[in-house]
């Protein structure tokens, strides 16, 4: 079974059709959910601690980046998307952020789940956002940020969110909440979620994620 | 610190250091883009910090890396720092914000590689429900009506391909089943040509109508159907009748 790191070197050198075997290897025994938080996540991580160790370039990521994408789209369950009709969830990064990793991972769990998912991609202009919400009627907007600068724009979107007459749940997640204070983003009522184990229980459950661990006094 | 020295005319952002990275120096493009600072770390990203010091302090100095700064106006950029040690130990960097040509190009070229895919995959959503359209087409193409408690009419409509016969055939297998009726009438009147596949699969499921105990009697034969079903009537005990009026009219084949 191949491993985050050696993942990593076929994503940075490019070899799409590689990796993507090795993935449908992984998948015959592995769900999704695992591919993601066991391999894809972690290998991504790896190819940021290369950029810090100056092995690698942002350009080098470009070339991860979209590698890492196409595995992601390749494996993803499209045909689920129609049946869940009853439940739609609308996916989007805010203005000025442009990883969407995460974006997509989030999307292939909800279509696993069979809800009905209109990905918007990341730097999303929030007229637009509401926009396309209140035409659609999604019953969650997910929004993601890797930057810790965008948390302030976040709460804009999740308030204006909120404040739509359909009242969509809003939940927020991405790496910029797992490294921060979001005790202000709560304050909202959205939900923040820590990492896909917890939206799969949420998706699962409907239990919300508990938030013990980042209570600040 | 001064803007004097080595860096007058220089276009871009340069600065020396000590040991400690407190800023001795900084050229007029430094203090334009980050303000007046004390020390070099900050003006770094939080998350690019590590990096900065273990890169900044090692022996060997790297000459080329790649940081995230912040700029006085609290911009997030990308830059290049190109470094050099001097004998007494400072540090001369030159600091080149990368040009985010790159950035914008690859974000068109994801957000051209989602609209492909999306419509891709409209497509792929329109060719299934037109299969599942056709599908349906051929299952009605051959609808039952219950004659009596024994008897089950099928018209065929359109050309008899072997889809055609496979699409219809379990429903109707199901429908004889279920209402055990003991002769099925199948009128051709409104159907177009056979099709070697279509006569084939039709072969087969008379077989089975005869396993299930079923009579099967033919009405409505045009004289291009009448060659191929000759064929099968050799092997298939089945019937034929020159038209409906004549099946409903009498009694004798309904046994
Ligand atoms: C690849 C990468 C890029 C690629 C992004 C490609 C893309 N379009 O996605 C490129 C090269 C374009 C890029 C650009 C930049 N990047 Co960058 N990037 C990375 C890197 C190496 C990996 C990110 C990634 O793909 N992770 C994988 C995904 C799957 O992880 P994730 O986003 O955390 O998502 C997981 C969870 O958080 C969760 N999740 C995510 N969203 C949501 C939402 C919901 C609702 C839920 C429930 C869960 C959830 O699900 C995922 C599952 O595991 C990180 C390093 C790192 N350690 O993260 C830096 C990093 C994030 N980038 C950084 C920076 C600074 C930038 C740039 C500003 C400058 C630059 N380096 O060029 C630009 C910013 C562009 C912009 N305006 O957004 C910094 C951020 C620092 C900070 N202070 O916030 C990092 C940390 C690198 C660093 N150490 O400096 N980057």
């Amino acid at each position: 079974m191949i491993q985050p790191i050696q993942l990593a070197d076929l994503f940075l050198e490019g070899e799409d059709m590689k990796a993507l075997r090795h993935i449908r290897f992984f998948l015959d025994q592995h769900s999704r959910k695992e591919l993601f938080d066991h391999l894809l996540t972690p290998a991504m991580y790896h190819i940021g601690s290369l950029w810090e160790n100056n092995e690698i370039t942002v350009a080098d990521e470009h070339l991860a980046t979209a590698i890492c994408d196409f595995v992601v789209s390749a494996v993803d369950n499209r045909e689920m998307a129609e049946k869940g009709l009853e439940r739609k969830v609308m996916v989007l990064g805010p203005e000025g952020e442009d990883h969407y990793i995460g974006l997509k991972m989030v999307s292939s769990l909800f279509r696993d789940h069979g809800w009905s998912v209109k990905y918007m991609g990341p730097n999303l202009p929030l007229p637009h956002a509401l926009e396309a919400a209140e035409k659609w009627q999604p019953d969650v907007v997910a929004l993601s940020a890797a930057l810790v600068y965008r948390l302030p724009v976040l709460k804009t979107y999740a308030q204006a969110f909120l404040a739509l007459p359909s009242k969509p749940a809003v939940l927020i997640g991405g790496r910029a909440v797992n490294v921060s204070n979001v005790n202000s983003l709560r304050s909202t009522g959205a939900m923040v979620i820590q990492d896909l184990s917890q939206l799969e229980l949420w998706l699962k459950t409907g239990e919300k994620p508990r938030n013990d661990y980042d209570i600040s006094i | 610190m001064t803007t004097t020295s080595q860096f007058n005319g220089l276009p871009l952002p340069a600065y020396t250091l000590d040991r400690q990275l407190v800023i001795i120096e900084g050229s007029a493009e430094a203090i334009e883009l980050f303000g007046d600072c004390r020390i070099f770390t900050d003006i770094v990203d939080e998350e690019s910090l590590k990096k900065a010091k273990t890169l900044l302090s090692s022996e060997v100095l790297q000459p080329k890396f790649e940081l995230n700064f912040i700029s006085r106006k609290g911009e997030l950029f990308l830059a290049d720092v190109y470094g050099k040690r001097s004998d007494s130990g400072s540090l001369s960097l030159v600091v080149v914000p990368k040009d985010n040509q790159l950035e914008r190009v690859a974000n068109q070229l994801a957000k051209l590689r989602e609209r492909l895919r999306e419509t891709d995959y409209d497509l792929f959503q329109e060719k299934e429900r037109t299969v599942e359209l056709l599908q349906r087409v051929r299952e009605l193409s051959a609808p039952y009506i219950q004659l009596d408690a024994n008897r089950l009419l099928v018209p065929l409509f359109g050309d008899l391909t072997e889809e055609q016969v496979q699409a219809f055939s379990p429903r109707l297998l199901a429908n004889i089943y279920e209402t055990r009726a003991e002769t099925v009438i199948f009128d051709l009147t409104a159907m177009g040509k056979i099709t070697d596949g279509g006569l084939q699969q039709l072969a087969d499921l008379l077989q089975s109508l005869t396993i299930m105990g079923t009579a099967s009697i033919f009405t409505g034969v045009k004289p291009e159907h009448a060659k191929h079903l000759h064929q099968m009537q050799a092997k298939l005990p089945m019937r034929f009748l020159s038209s409906l009026q004549q099946v409903l009219s009498s009694n004798r084949w309904t046994s």
